[in-house]
């Protein structure tokens, strides 16, 4: 799935102008972008949070010569799926190894 | 940052009432979820890629009490963040 089928899917489904439909998912997506890059952390219930962690800067080392550098230090961004997603995503496989289980 | 912060943004980027904005967003976190429930991977050029990993089952151990367990065949969301948005978080 591509941004382009969220479009297509408010186009078609909640019968949105396709013009609308594309500037309202390019706002979802900029607007979390820069709540991360402001250094936020995003919570969306039922799918899940984004959380901005920061790094802090090390000695490395060339693996191959041995020479010392210095890894700096940087932010990453780290997505942990709700519990509901979760489970919905395993929903199908739950049900099925229940049905193992039970022997029928 | 929460969804009612993102409805509120759409809400003055569109023309569309407060309730309707409301439903918007929702509907695209819907579709989202759907995709994803089917296993399908999303790719949101300039922001980030979620990937559903399957998991096949191993034996896992109860790190207290040493006693080993069968974890069972899963399915995993991940979030690759995209080149874009990694660059402006260390820009």
């Amino acid at each position: 799935m591509l941004k382009s089928n969220l479009v297509e899917d408010l186009v078609n489904k909640s019968r949105i102008p396709q013009k609308q439909a594309e500037v309202v998912v390019e706002t979802v997506f900029e607007s979390m972008k820069s709540a991360l890059v402001r250094g936020e952390n995003i919570e969306i219930r039922g799918l899940g949070t984004f959380h901005v962690k920061q790094y802090e800067g090390y000695e490395g080392r060339n693996p191959k010569t041995g020479a010392a550098i210095l890894v700096k230090a940087k932010r990453g961004v780290l997505f942990r799926a709700g519990k509901d997603l979760r489970d919905r995503l395993n929903r199908v496989r739950v049900a099925a190894a229940r049905r193992a289980a039970s022997g029928s | 940052m929460t969804k009612a912060d993102i409805i509120d943004n759409v809400y003055e980027q569109v023309g569309f009432s407060r309730k309707e904005s409301t439903e918007i967003v929702e509907a695209v976190f819907d579709a989202m979820k759907k995709a994803l429930e089917d296993g399908e991977k999303i790719k949101i050029s300039g922001f980030g890629n979620f990937i559903v990993h399957e998991k096949k089952a191993r034996i896992g151990r109860n790190p207290k009490t040493g006693e080993e367990i069968e974890i069972a065949a899963r399915r995993v969301l991940t979030f690759r963040p995209s080149q874009i948005l990694k660059s402006g978080l260390n820009g």
